[in-house]
């Protein structure tokens, strides 16, 4: 049947977005959270020096 | 370039020949009055004026055919050209579906990864116009 086949269809693409989108993210997020460690450390670092080297 | 004279002759006649570029003469044609050579010189410039207009014709008949040939193959290359580029469009679109096909989770993992990275470096990047990671209330 057609209505069942389109059915199916949009289950599959249901399937592969779920499927993609958690791959992607799961792939993706490690790496985006030790840049983003990094660069609060470098961030924090900076302040630090700036405040160490503020003539009052 | 040859040229077809009128020749006087000892005794009243005449001859219509041709000569070269140095005057020579390459081959006699007619001989007899001057009456008569002159008829025969004016029939052989009618007969090279029809030959003339006969080439002429034929000329322009080929540059017609020409014309015509072009005109068609043009129109053919008109006609086929867009079924042959939906042709090509399809067969790109089925190549790359087959290549594809089965993949679907890890494309969709490619433009998550892709996208997650560009927003993150654009959240980093403004952060870093900022001075802050958090946005000051």
């Amino acid at each position: 049947m057609a209505l069942d086949e389109g059915l199916d269809d949009a289950l599959n693409i249901a399937g592969y977005w779920t499927l993609g989108v958690t791959k992607g993210f799961l792939v993706a997020i490690v790496p985006i959270a030790v840049v983003g460690l990094a660069f609060g450390m470098g961030l924090k670092v900076v302040k630090a020096g700036v405040r160490i080297g503020r003539v009052e | 370039m040859s040229v077809i004279a009128i020749l006087p002759l000892p005794g009243l006649l005449y001859a219509v020949v041709k000569k070269d570029d140095d005057g020579n003469i390459v081959e006699r044609y007619f001989e007899g009055t001057l009456d008569e050579a002159k008829e025969y010189a004016a029939s052989a410039a009618v007969t090279l004026g029809l030959a003339l207009e006969e080439l002429g014709a034929d000329i322009l008949e080929g540059l017609k055919s020409v014309g015509s040939n072009l005109g068609n193959a043009t129109l053919q290359v008109v006609e086929y050209a867009g079924p042959a580029l939906v042709d090509g469009i399809e067969n790109t679109y089925d190549y790359i579906r087959g290549k594809l096909q089965g993949r679907e989770p890890d494309i969709i993992a490619a433009i998550t990864v892709g996208a997650l990275a560009v927003l993150a470096g654009v959240y980093l990047f403004n952060a870093a116009k900022r001075g802050t990671m958090t946005y000051a209330e």
